[in-house]
């Protein structure tokens, strides 16, 4: 389920917002992968139900496929490091099962700016990317095969009762600045995390969800070990551990204190290049604001290849920040950049024809995890300055009819706004989760295909008819229904898409006014005002791309509960019914029973619609022909550079 | 001419005081603040933005003290109190019974007693909205001892991170604008001297492309000739290697970079001076004094540039003054489309992402540019044209 996004990305986002751009992601391009098409006969319940409906349409859905891992070549030359590695290789490095020729340098461009270089609270997505380049965590998540892995904890267990966690740490292992990794920098980073007066979104993971407690950390010496005490079972607390990225209790310690620390003020983005001292596989070398961001490796960073070289093989990483999607296209186009994540649809028959021309590789990555869906307010209450319902009585009473919804969600032609706003490269979802997210995805979600007679049949049935022969059908009561519809209008694509969903009710007699307006006020009347009838917006996918991570969107009290946030109580049995299932996915580590549980969230919510899922992008990136090395492409982001201590340049 | 200096930089402070509190309230008319984007990610959770907003100061926290003064209040149907238990957090009542922060901020998240506004987290920590008036004079008593704030993006003093890209926005609107003036000057004045020649039609059809083609349409243009001639870079101020350069190299580089930049942004400004001055020439020509002067046998260079455009430059010496204030912010769409790391694409996004004190401090900065500007062009008038007294 949906998360975050992009900043700058935009941003990162969650509603995925302004998107400088539009759909598209990554794939993968150099070992042409095969697209697995699958094709899923889904039925839909009612017509099941029913029995004399139209036979049941096919409706396809590509899977992206997994990217193979890359495989060591024993036979490629070594290379030369420059700068040379420094220090001695701990007796238990973690040993990777690839090969590489070192030196080199590997250039990409972002969007974003940095806003801060500080690990303990990286504000937009491209702090959070590029934190991970200089600073490691006790665990780390493979974007290769959607696991978490050990880091610089070596190997971690948990008690019988799944509230006590212990991380044993590797021994041996050096900061960037030569000083050894201990228990006690360990603890620091998150004592700094922790800090009562430090405000950090990685801290919320740990909160219990009622009492707001952190887990208690303490360490243990004698086994090299971090300690936690939690008051809860938590599935993600994995995840949330991987979040908390260790820094130097040497360098910082002073920055600590009890009252008003001052550690968020330090390794901003004017802090000299040393300040940033890591155990990540590089280094920041020289950061020029605006024009871009150099590392070199990290001299005492302390994994190894399958020949028992050091990693990593690069010599350097430059980052350039380009503000310009067009400008970075074109660069990428010249040769000036190696890679280019995250393609934009209108760059596509570009990036296809440098393909054919055998200049760059197109990674097709399947269907991107990032979803775009419409939903009815379905808020019951009352302005309290003005005593006036947020909702029309009148639209509230069409909205909360489950029938209007299923007619709507039939007049909706999905295969269209496919056809035309994506030029055919997206797929129609029915669920947060698309056909993309292979761990998560459902197939028993109910689906409603696009039937202009099915449509009519829901209105009809409900007494909701054209009485005066305008073209728009009257309720029961005799009022015309008449809606507004809002998207952002930052987002074009997302303005087709509204476009065609407005020529798509006309024909089943419901009128939809379409206005897109600034996303500040769609964010504010979704949230605070209410004030909307009908939204068009999309959710991004955060990383792990685990549906606790959607909480606050799944929970009826959840503040981005779209339909009707933060309900006191759960407005109905269904959502009432979510809640449990959420609660019960957090206490429970077997993730086959977590899916079950979250199976039928989905399925709630196909039943009940009370926000109807659209359509997800397929997702590409490009890669300069056979330039790169043991390239890992994923579907989540960073998608071709989150692995960047195993890239090498084969030139 | 002092007095009228003195009294021109007197008039700054309460001009400056307007235009920032103007700004101010703009930019809090529109809704959301900073930190919507982050309160729209579902993975952030609200106690920990409106920690951030508290150290930004957009929220104040108040004490339990302050908080058992509010008494009993009426909010979203219930009657609520806070009560000091000697606890971290204060113990919220709802209609006389206990109930926890978290379900107690799903009605108390915004709450208003008399047309105060004030915001519960989901640990029970109450703070009050800072209102636009409040919140500019804090900003504008700190900015008067010499505190512009830090931004909040960057978590930094604001002048230090305009500092970084002031210099870059200079060296681009100072080499257009030399190249502006450097050809708009020279074109007008032959213009003039042949009205109605090859010359002057030639230099009119220029000045209207320059004028009618938008600065972004020809950066545009500009990117794309780069890319398909490989002559020029393509955008970027420097190459990735400029610091292996040496001097004449970085310098070359340099010249290199700025090369294309500075002629899109150049004739578009060059088309408005040029027929400026072919306007003022044309007319200066056709005055009395050049027709005794000719007549008495002065050279026509001398005629030209002694009498008739000592007489044109008047117009032209008060646009210039306007264009030291759009030094800084003239080369916003270049400088994006560029990928130029100037100011004005700092201050686009600091006013998108609402960054307060980062906008603040830069239309500060153009506000003082603007009134510079008119004074340099004021003092100068008074130096070319001996007709103007300043007093």
């Amino acid at each position: 389920m949906p998360i975050e996004h992009p900043k700058e990305e935009t941003m990162s986002l969650l509603l995925s917002q302004p998107g400088p751009q539009s759909p598209t992601s990554s794939g993968r391009g150099f070992v042409v992968t095969l697209l697995l098409v699958l094709s899923v006969l889904l039925l839909n319940p009612s017509s099941l139900l029913q029995g004399d409906d139209p036979p049941p349409r096919r409706v396809k859905i590509r899977r992206s496929l997994r990217q193979p891992e890359p495989e060591p070549d024993l036979t490629i030359p070594i290379g030369i490091p420059t700068p040379a590695f420094a220090g001695e290789l701990p007796a238990d490095a973690i040993v990777k099962n690839r090969t590489g020729t070192y030196g080199g340098r590997l250039v990409y461009a972002i969007l974003g700016e940095v806003d801060t270089f500080n690990p303990v609270e990286p504000k937009g997505a491209t702090d959070q990317e590029i934190r991970a380049i200089v600073f490691s965590g006790l665990v780390d998540y493979n974007n290769g095969n959607w696991q978490t892995g050990p880091e610089v904890a070596k190997s971690w267990d948990v008690s019988d009762d799944n509230l006590t966690w212990t991380f044993y740490l590797r021994e041996g292992i050096r900061w960037s600045d030569g000083e050894p990794v201990t228990i006690d920098d360990a603890l620091f980073s998150f004592q700094a995390v922790f800090h009562d007066q430090i405000a950090t979104s990685i801290k919320d993971g740990f909160k219990h969800p009622e009492t707001g407690a952190l887990p208690q950390v303490s360490i243990d010496r004698d086994r090299n070990a971090l300690i936690f005490q939690l008051s809860r079972v938590d599935s993600q607390f994995l995840t949330h551990i991987g979040n908390v990225r260790l820094i130097p209790y040497h360098k910082w310690k002073d920055h600590l204190q009890d009252e008003n620390p001052t550690l968020l003020q330090q390794m901003t983005s004017n802090a000299p290049p040393e300040d940033l001292v890591g155990c990540g596989p590089f280094v920041l070398k020289n950061y020029v604001p605006g024009e871009k961001i150099v590392y070199q490796r990290n001299p005492y960073y302390w994994k190894k290849d399958a020949r028992g070289q050091r990693l990593p093989y690069l010599d350097e990483v430059v980052i350039l920040l380009v503000k310009d999607l067009n400008l970075q296209w074109q660069k990428f186009e010249a040769g000036e950049l190696d890679i280019f994540m995250e393609l934009p649809a209108d760059h596509f028959r570009e990036a296809s024809a440098m393909e054919k021309a055998g200049k760059a590789d197109l990674v097709r990555l399947g269907v991107s995890l990032n979803s775009n869906w419409v939903c009815f307010n379905l808020h019951p209450g009352k302005d309290a300055e003005t005593g006036e319902p947020f909702v029309d009585p009148a639209k509230s009473y069409w909205f909360h009819e489950l029938e209007f919804r299923k007619a709507v969600n039939h007049a909706i032609d999905r295969d269209g706004i496919q056809r035309t706003a994506f030029q055919g490269r997206a797929t129609p979802i029915w669920s947060s989760i698309t056909p993309g997210n292979r761990s998560w995805y459902h197939k028993g979600v109910p689906t409603y295909p696009h039937s202009i007679d099915k449509a009519k049949e829901y209105l009809d049935g409900l007494g909701w008819k054209d009485s005066d022969g305008d073209g728009v059908r009257e309720d029961d009561q005799g009022r015309p229904i008449v809606f507004n519809l809002n998207t952002n209008v930052e987002n074009n694509l997302r303005q087709q898409i509204g476009n065609l969903i407005m020529q798509d009710l006309r024909k089943v007699g419901i009128k939809v006014n379409f206005k897109p307006i600034i996303f500040n006020d769609l964010v504010t009347s979704l949230r605070d005002s209410h004030r909307w009838d009908m939204i068009l917006l999309g959710w991004g996918s955060g990383v792990p791309p685990d549906p606790a991570n959607g909480k606050n969107i799944t929970l009826s009290s959840g503040r981005l509960h779209a339909w009707y946030p933060q309900q006191p109580e759960p407005a109905t049995a269904w959502e009432s019914r979510i809640d449990s299932l959420m609660t019960m996915m957090d206490a429970e580590l077997d993730d086959i029973v977590r899916k079950k549980y979250y199976d039928e969230v989905q399925e709630l919510i196909g039943q009940n619609i009370p926000i109807l899922y659209l359509i997800a992008a397929n997702s590409y990136c490009t890669s300069k022909t056979n330039r790169l090395g043991n390239l890992w492409p994923s579907l989540l982001r960073p998608q071709l550079t989150w692995n960047l201590e195993t890239l090498w340049i084969r030139d | 001419m002092l007095t009228f200096t003195l009294r021109r930089l007197l008039s700054i402070p309460p001009l400056v005081l307007v235009v920032s509190l103007l700004t101010f309230l703009l930019l809090k008319a529109a809704p959301g603040d900073f930190y919507s984007q982050q309160e729209a990610d579902p993975a952030r959770s609200l106690t920990e933005v409106l920690r951030q907003k508290e150290s930004s100061g957009l929220l104040v926290r108040l004490s339990q003290t302050q908080l058992e003064e509010f008494g009993e209040f009426r909010d979203d149907g219930s009657m609520w109190s806070f009560r000091d238990d000697g606890e971290k957090v204060p113990t919220i009542l709802r209609d006389g019974i206990v109930v926890r922060g978290r379900s107690a901020s799903r009605s108390l998240l915004n709450f208003q007693i008399e047309s105060t506004k004030y915001q519960c987290d989901d640990e029970g920590v109450v703070y009050r909205k800072v209102g636009p008036i409040e919140s500019f004079f804090s900003w504008f008593s700190n900015a008067a001892s010499g505190d512009f704030g830090r931004s909040y993006k960057f978590n930094r003093p604001v002048f230090g991170i305009i500092a970084e890209r002031l210099w870059n926005t200079l060296i681009l609107s100072i080499a257009a604008l030399l190249i502006a003036y450097g050809l708009g000057i020279p074109l007008g004045i032959f213009a003039a001297v042949k009205p109605n020649s090859l010359v002057d039609h030639s230099a009119g059809i220029l000045a209207f492309i320059g004028l009618s083609i938008p600065t972004v349409f020809s950066a545009l243009l500009a990117v794309l000739f780069a890319t398909y001639t490989g002559w020029f870079p393509i955008g970027d101020m420097r190459s990735l290697d400029y610091d292996l350069f040496g001097f004449w190299g970085k310098l070359g580089d340099r010249l290199h970079h700025l090369f294309l930049p500075a002629i899109v942004l150049g004739t578009a400004a060059m088309a408005g001076y040029m027929r400026q001055a072919r306007g003022n020439m044309i007319e200066a020509l056709g005055q009395d004094y050049v027709r005794t002067a000719r007549a008495k046998g002065v050279s026509h260079n001398s005629v030209l540039f002694k009498h008739a455009f000592r007489n044109a430059v008047n117009p032209l010496v008060t646009l210039f003054g306007y264009s030291l204030a759009s030094l800084l912010s003239g080369s916003l769409l270049v400088e994006i489309v560029m990928n130029w790391p100037g100011l004005g694409r700092l201050v686009f996004e600091a006013i998108s992402a609402k960054d307060e004190p980062l906008v603040l401090a830069s239309v500060l900065i153009s506000t003082l540019l603007l009134v510079f500007g008119n004074l340099v062009a004021d003092l100068l008038l008074a130096l070319v044209d001996p007709r103007v007294r300043l007093s």
